[in-house]
């Protein structure tokens, strides 16, 4: 189930960016293009397949773990700022792209690498679950959590506004795609404690938010595609 | 609305003798599907009967009140009131005849009269229940139908209401039962019993400053109307600005 949904996430992040990849230097939204690309390579690196042979060439210490984090983050900062851009709320933008977001973004960044650094963690493993005993891994882990929750919970308010509106079925089922996807990132946050430790179902969660939350672009961008034979604004 | 298929094809074989089912579809314009389908069903829509009315020169009014709950439909017939009359000329052609007798006021020549469109205009529904009864007519027909006051909007700002609404809003509001069913589009304003030419000569009858002042409320509710869509566009343009 699990890898079925990786796969299937990293093809459509994959079939995204391709089909972005017009405007990845230049030409509509580039941020959002550039989006999908570091979704692209986040969603390669959970695969063992790729992540052993990318780490053995960066030398088998882990680091394509932090460039997996680090990309996570990349790709959670330009789209939930675009999303609440997109949906109208100024308070979410700035919670994301004011000096409290990029503050957020910044120690978590920090975080990662000095966990890192202090963690001992010779020897190739993806998600690095050979080392989740040792406490800096959990800091390490805590970190890359917190910020994709905060920004995803900074979108869930206004993505549930569009969802709810009157407007058409196309954008309101999309918005609902994304509201759907960035509350099932904030969702997985109790099940990573001690306590409701549940890791399979931790890892359905994320794969499952990354294909709603694409879904939910593709619909707009069909909405987009449309809206001359729907008689809109010619944007 | 709809009525029983077993009232339906009693009344069938009565105006239509032995013609034959595809036969009766062909003439009335409806498909033959459709009909099997409500039938099977054992509802039939006042469309369907409409439809076969008019095909076959029978007065549409006639035939819906040969069925139960629509029994005192012609003797229901009201003339329209001067505001019903009213209600049912465009905003286009309302502001055309201000500007008609404006000119006529400054050249001294009598106004040209205008070539009202036909009836329904875009907003026929909400200025008809609009004239009937301004205060709270549509709770009433809610309440009435057993549904969300919403449901009743979104009818009204598509310009849709049932058959069965606008019968209803026309009993409740104590005017012509018919009424209704013209602001729909559902029936021609002669199968409703107005005489021919009533909105025009009612138009001509309206003093100035009435005509003004409706085409204020007119104006103010397109207003509305208008400013609703830009807003949607507006939220769609944002949302493709961004994200497309």
């Amino acid at each position: 189930m699990t890898v079925i949904l990786q796969w299937t996430a990293l093809a459509v992040c994959l079939a995204c960016t391709i089909w972005r990849s017009p405007s990845l230097f230049g030409g509509r939204n580039r941020g959002l293009s550039w989006a999908f690309a570091l979704a692209t390579v986040s969603v390669a690196l959970s695969l063992p397949a790729i992540y052993l042979p990318v780490d053995a060439l960066l030398g088998g210490i882990n680091l394509a773990n932090v460039l997996l984090r680090l990309s996570i983050f990349g790709v959670f900062f330009l789209l939930t700022s675009r999303v609440a851009a997109a949906y109208n709320s100024p308070l979410a933008r700035a919670l994301i792209r004011g000096p409290l977001g990029v503050a957020v973004l910044a120690v978590c960044s920090l975080g990662i690498c000095v966990a890192y650094f202090l963690a001992d963690v010779d020897g190739s493993s993806t998600g690095l679950v050979a080392f989740t005993s040792q406490p800096e891994i959990a800091a390490y882990m805590w970190f890359g959590v917190a910020y994709t929750t905060y920004a995803s919970a900074c979108v869930v308010v206004a993505t549930a506004k569009a969802a709810f509106s009157r407007r058409p079925a196309i954008d309101r089922t999309a918005a609902f795609s994304m509201l759907v996807g960035f509350a099932l990132v904030c969702a997985t946050v109790p099940l990573r404690l001690p306590l409701w430790k549940n890791w399979p179902a931790v890892d359905i969660m994320t794969f499952a938010a990354i294909l709603f939350v694409a879904v939910g672009l593709v619909l707009v961008w069909i909405s987009f595609g449309r809206r001359r034979v729907r008689g809109g604004p010619r944007a | 609305m709809t009525v029983a298929a077993k009232n339906f094809q009693m009344w069938l074989s009565h105006v239509a003798g032995s013609t034959s089912q595809a036969a009766v579809c062909r003439a009335a314009g409806i498909k033959r599907s459709t009909l099997a389908q409500q039938l099977v069903r054992g509802r039939v829509s006042l469309a369907t009967i409409a439809a076969v009315s008019r095909s076959l020169d029978l007065p549409v009014v006639a035939s819906l009140s040969v069925f139960p709950d629509l029994e005192d439909l012609v003797s229901g017939i009201k003339a329209p009131t001067t505001a019903e009359l009213l209600s049912q000329i465009s905003d286009a052609d309302l502001l055309q005849e201000i500007l008609n007798r404006n000119v006529a006021a400054e050249t001294g020549n009598d106004p040209i009269p205008v070539e009202l469109s036909p009836i329904p205009h875009r907003s026929s529904v909400r200025a008809w229940l609009d004239a009937i009864d301004p205060t709270d007519l549509r709770q009433k027909v809610a309440r009435n139908a057993a549904m969300a006051p919403q449901n009743l909007s979104a009818q009204i700002s598509a310009n849709r209401l049932s058959a069965e609404l606008a019968i209803d809003s026309a009993r409740i509001a104590g005017v012509g039962l018919t009424n209704g069913l013209v602001a729909t589009g559902f029936l021609s304003p002669a199968e409703a019993g107005w005489a021919a030419g009533a909105c025009a000569s009612a138009l001509r009858g309206t003093a100035n400053s009435v005509l003004a002042s409706l085409a204020a409320e007119r104006l103010e509710a397109l207003s509305r109307v208008l400013r609703r869509s830009e807003d949607d566009t507006a939220a769609a343009r944002n949302v493709w600005e961004y994200l497309g």
